[in-house]
């Protein structure tokens, strides 16, 4: 069994009535990538900002490296690196001396910044602009360097929140092959909207929605929980769409093959998860017809943390 | 002292003069403060040299004459004519206006500290026998070229034109006074007398001292900026993510706001000097008064700090606040006097409960009259004192609102 390191128990957060953040309890393990997941407002940011100690909880207690945080625990906090969410630099400091400087705080002599600094800028591709202030980087670079700063002190925690959040798609490639890279080395802890991000990148996935820790477990394990098979999608086309008549039609055409139905009505879209789901396109097709609409395109894919979560919530993570 | 504690507060000491090495690299890059912090006051400098740099121009509104008044009254007479005198020239007009503020003073030294401040304008003094000299020149009656045996003496800094103005204006009512008093007229013999060390210090010398403390004080602006722009960008929240106490972030903006004071005294020293300041004294200890001097402009800053939230309204308040403080001071302009207490012998004014008046009194005296540390240790105390008083409130604000 790995070593815990970090564990929450029963943490809770109100902003007058609201609740951000409900009974919060989980564990954190050494070496993993763990994922938080909920949908924008779900109470991962503040969770994250409790677990660093930068608003105090009202209730319940954080444990970093077996030691229970407290208000002034600055040497514990040494050992996490935190990359917001929003990009932080100093518009007015080169790649290299923001970095050194970071370094400085948290305790590292000139020398030793200076080393890391240089070797992740090398590692995130911003060797080049080393001696370039930040705010005449692009996005994607600010982004690259905001998570430069989460690193250059070494820390055995990393909290990533929304790491990939406005990102070019080449600059999110090589985030995502950075994170990758610290898996085992440390332990990265990493709150994202984005439920394939977090399927290819987390060992574990917590999924929060209005507060509250709905599910915990690997990716495999949670998506085995929506039972076995694949999920049909089918793209609607064509005019006036009676989503209850449809759905009927289909659950009654379906129904002895144990499959789900379900109808995105924003998206056009007829889902349908099951055993060898494909078997089911003919029908699919003739309910379609028969109800006065055209079949556009038709996709086959696995089960998603994304199902898992509107199994969960009723709603989809965009919604 | 144990090791490991001499090792902590070395580590503390150079994270202070990391976070201030950063803050001066920003300060650096930011073209506006410089314009602000340099090219402001030099450029203040420099109009205050157009206005008042002229001996034969300048202000000229407030004629405070101070009167040693040593004239003893006869017996069978009420009141001495010295009294008489005193009276006739608080009572003197010009358009409606009063003419002169007199102000009767016991002793010379007195005086003497008042005219070099700049305080007053002359010293009058009224000899012993004013008296009896008008009476025997009344009674016994001379020609018209005849002086009556009085010395009157007019003590003042000829290189101040209110001195100049006071002078003309004495010479003609004097005149009338003993022409009142002997029933024609006379030839008067006034004589003058300088202050030692003056005679060619100009008001744009006066003024250069409250200017450099007006540089001095837009430090404020250059403090609200720093720390409202850490917190409006977030990067004031990665500060504390990482283990630094507001202590040290706050420490390390005062030392970087003292390595700026540190340039903007010689800079603005430089710039008088250049458009003709006439200095006697250190421009060191008029550097260690400038450091003093940003203690409170780091004050001021903290304090606006706490109550705005975008760069621009902290950077224009904080200035509007360091520079009213300067103006409010007596620094730059005569303001009214408010007497409030007495304090080691002297008189406190209003206006003494601002760092600002006690910094440029305390650079006026090193620059315009050579005077050593030593000399000002009153000065030097009280803004001491003040400043800290600013500084700490300031810090206490800043700390327990954001901290």
């Amino acid at each position: 069994m790995p070593d815990v390191v970090l564990r929450t128990q029963d943490l809770t957060k109100r902003f007058g009535d609201l609740v951000a953040v409900s009974d919060l309890s989980l564990e954190v393990y050494e070496g993993e990538v763990f994922g938080f997941l909920g949908p924008n407002g779900a109470g991962k940011t503040t969770s994250i900002n409790m677990i660093c100690g930068l608003i105090k909880p009202d209730a319940g207690s954080v444990w970093l490296l077996g030691q229970l945080l407290q208000g002034g625990d600055q040497g514990l906090r040494k050992n996490v690196g935190v990359c917001p969410q929003e990009i932080v630099l100093w518009e007015r400091l080169t790649c290299l001396e923001q970095l050194i400087f970071m370094g400085q705080m948290y305790g590292l002599s000139a020398s030793r910044a200076s080393a890391s600094a240089r070797r992740l800028l090398e590692v995130l591709e911003l060797t080049d602009k080393a001696k370039v202030q930040a705010r005449k980087l692009s996005g994607g670079m600010q982004r690259r360097l905001n998570l430069a700063m989460a690193l250059v002190h070494d820390p055995q925690i990393v909290v990533l929140d929304e790491p990939d959040a406005g990102l070019d798609p080449q600059s999110r490639v090589r985030v995502r092959e950075y994170i990758h890279s610290l898996a085992r080395v440390k332990t990265v802890i990493l709150t994202t909207q984005n439920m394939d991000e977090a399927e290819r990148l987390a060992d574990r996935v917590g999924i929060i929605d209005h507060g509250k820790l709905l599910v915990l477990d690997t990716p495999q394990a949670l998506k085995a929980r929506l039972g076995e098979g694949d999920v049909l999608e089918v793209e609607l086309t064509g005019e006036a769409l009676d989503a209850g008549r449809l759905k009927a039609s289909l659950q009654d055409q379906l129904g002895r093959r144990e499959m789900q139905v379900g109808i995105d009505l924003q998206r056009h879209l007829v889902s349908v998860r099951g055993l060898n789901a494909i078997s089911a396109l003919a029908p699919i097709q003739a309910v379609i017809r028969e109800n006065g609409m055209s079949v556009g395109e038709v996709r086959l894919r696995q089960n998603s943390l994304e199902d898992v979560f509107i199994h969960l919530t009723g709603r989809s993570m965009r919604e | 002292m144990p090791e490991g504690h001499g090792i902590s507060v070395l580590s503390w000491i150079m994270k202070i003069l990391v976070i201030a090495r950063k803050l001066l690299l920003e300060l650096w890059r930011e073209p506006m403060l410089w314009v602000l912090l340099f090219v402001f006051p030099i450029g203040f400098i420099w109009m205050y040299d157009l206005a008042f740099g002229q001996t034969e121009g300048g202000m000229g509104h407030y004629f405070k004459v101070l009167v040693l008044n040593e004239d003893q009254s006869l017996p069978g007479y009420e009141g001495s004519l010295g009294a008489k005198l005193i009276d006739s020239l608080a009572e003197s007009d010009l358009e409606g206006q009063p003419l002169f503020e007199i102000w009767p003073v016991g002793d010379r030294r007195q005086a003497e500290i008042l005219l070099r401040e700049r305080k007053a304008a002359a010293l009058l003094f009224i000899p012993a026998g004013f008296t009896q000299a008008i009476t025997q020149f009344r009674r016994e009656g001379s020609s018209p070229t005849a002086s009556p045996p009085f010395d009157i003496r007019l003590l003042g800094d000829p290189g101040m034109d209110n001195f100049v103005f006071v002078q003309g204006y004495l010479e003609g009512l004097l005149q009338e006074f003993v022409q009142a008093e002997v029933g024609w007229q006379p030839t008067l013999s006034i004589s003058y007398e300088f202050i030692p060390g003056t005679g060619t210090t100009s008001d744009f010398d006066y003024g250069v001292p409250g200017l450099i403390v007006f540089g001095l004080m837009l430090l404020s602006a250059s403090t609200a900026l720093i720390l409202v722009r850490e917190e409006t960008s977030g990067t004031l929240k990665r500060l504390r993510l990482a283990p630094i106490k507001s202590g040290e972030l706050l420490a390390g903006v005062l030392v970087s706001q003292m390595v700026l004071a540190l340039a903007i005294v010689p800079a603005t020293y430089a710039a008088a000097i250049a458009l003709g300041f006439q200095s006697h004294g250190s421009w060191l200890t008029a550097v260690g008064i400038g450091l003093l001097v940003s203690l409170s402009a780091v004050g001021i800053g903290l304090l606006t700090a706490c109550f705005t939230r975008s760069e621009s309204a902290a950077a224009n308040l904080s200035a509007s606040l360091g520079v009213m403080l300067v103006l409010l001071s007596d620094a730059m302009y005569p303001v009214p006097e408010v007497p409030i207490a007495t304090l080691f012998g002297r008189t406190i004014q209003v206006y003494d409960l601002l760092p600002t008046a006690h910094a440029a009194e305390a650079l006026r005296k090193v620059l315009m009259l050579g005077e050593s540390a030593g000399e000002i240790a009153f000065e030097i105390g009280a803004l001491a004192v003040l400043s800290l008083i600013f500084f700490l409130a300031g810090t206490g604000l800043y700390w327990k609102l954001k901290g």
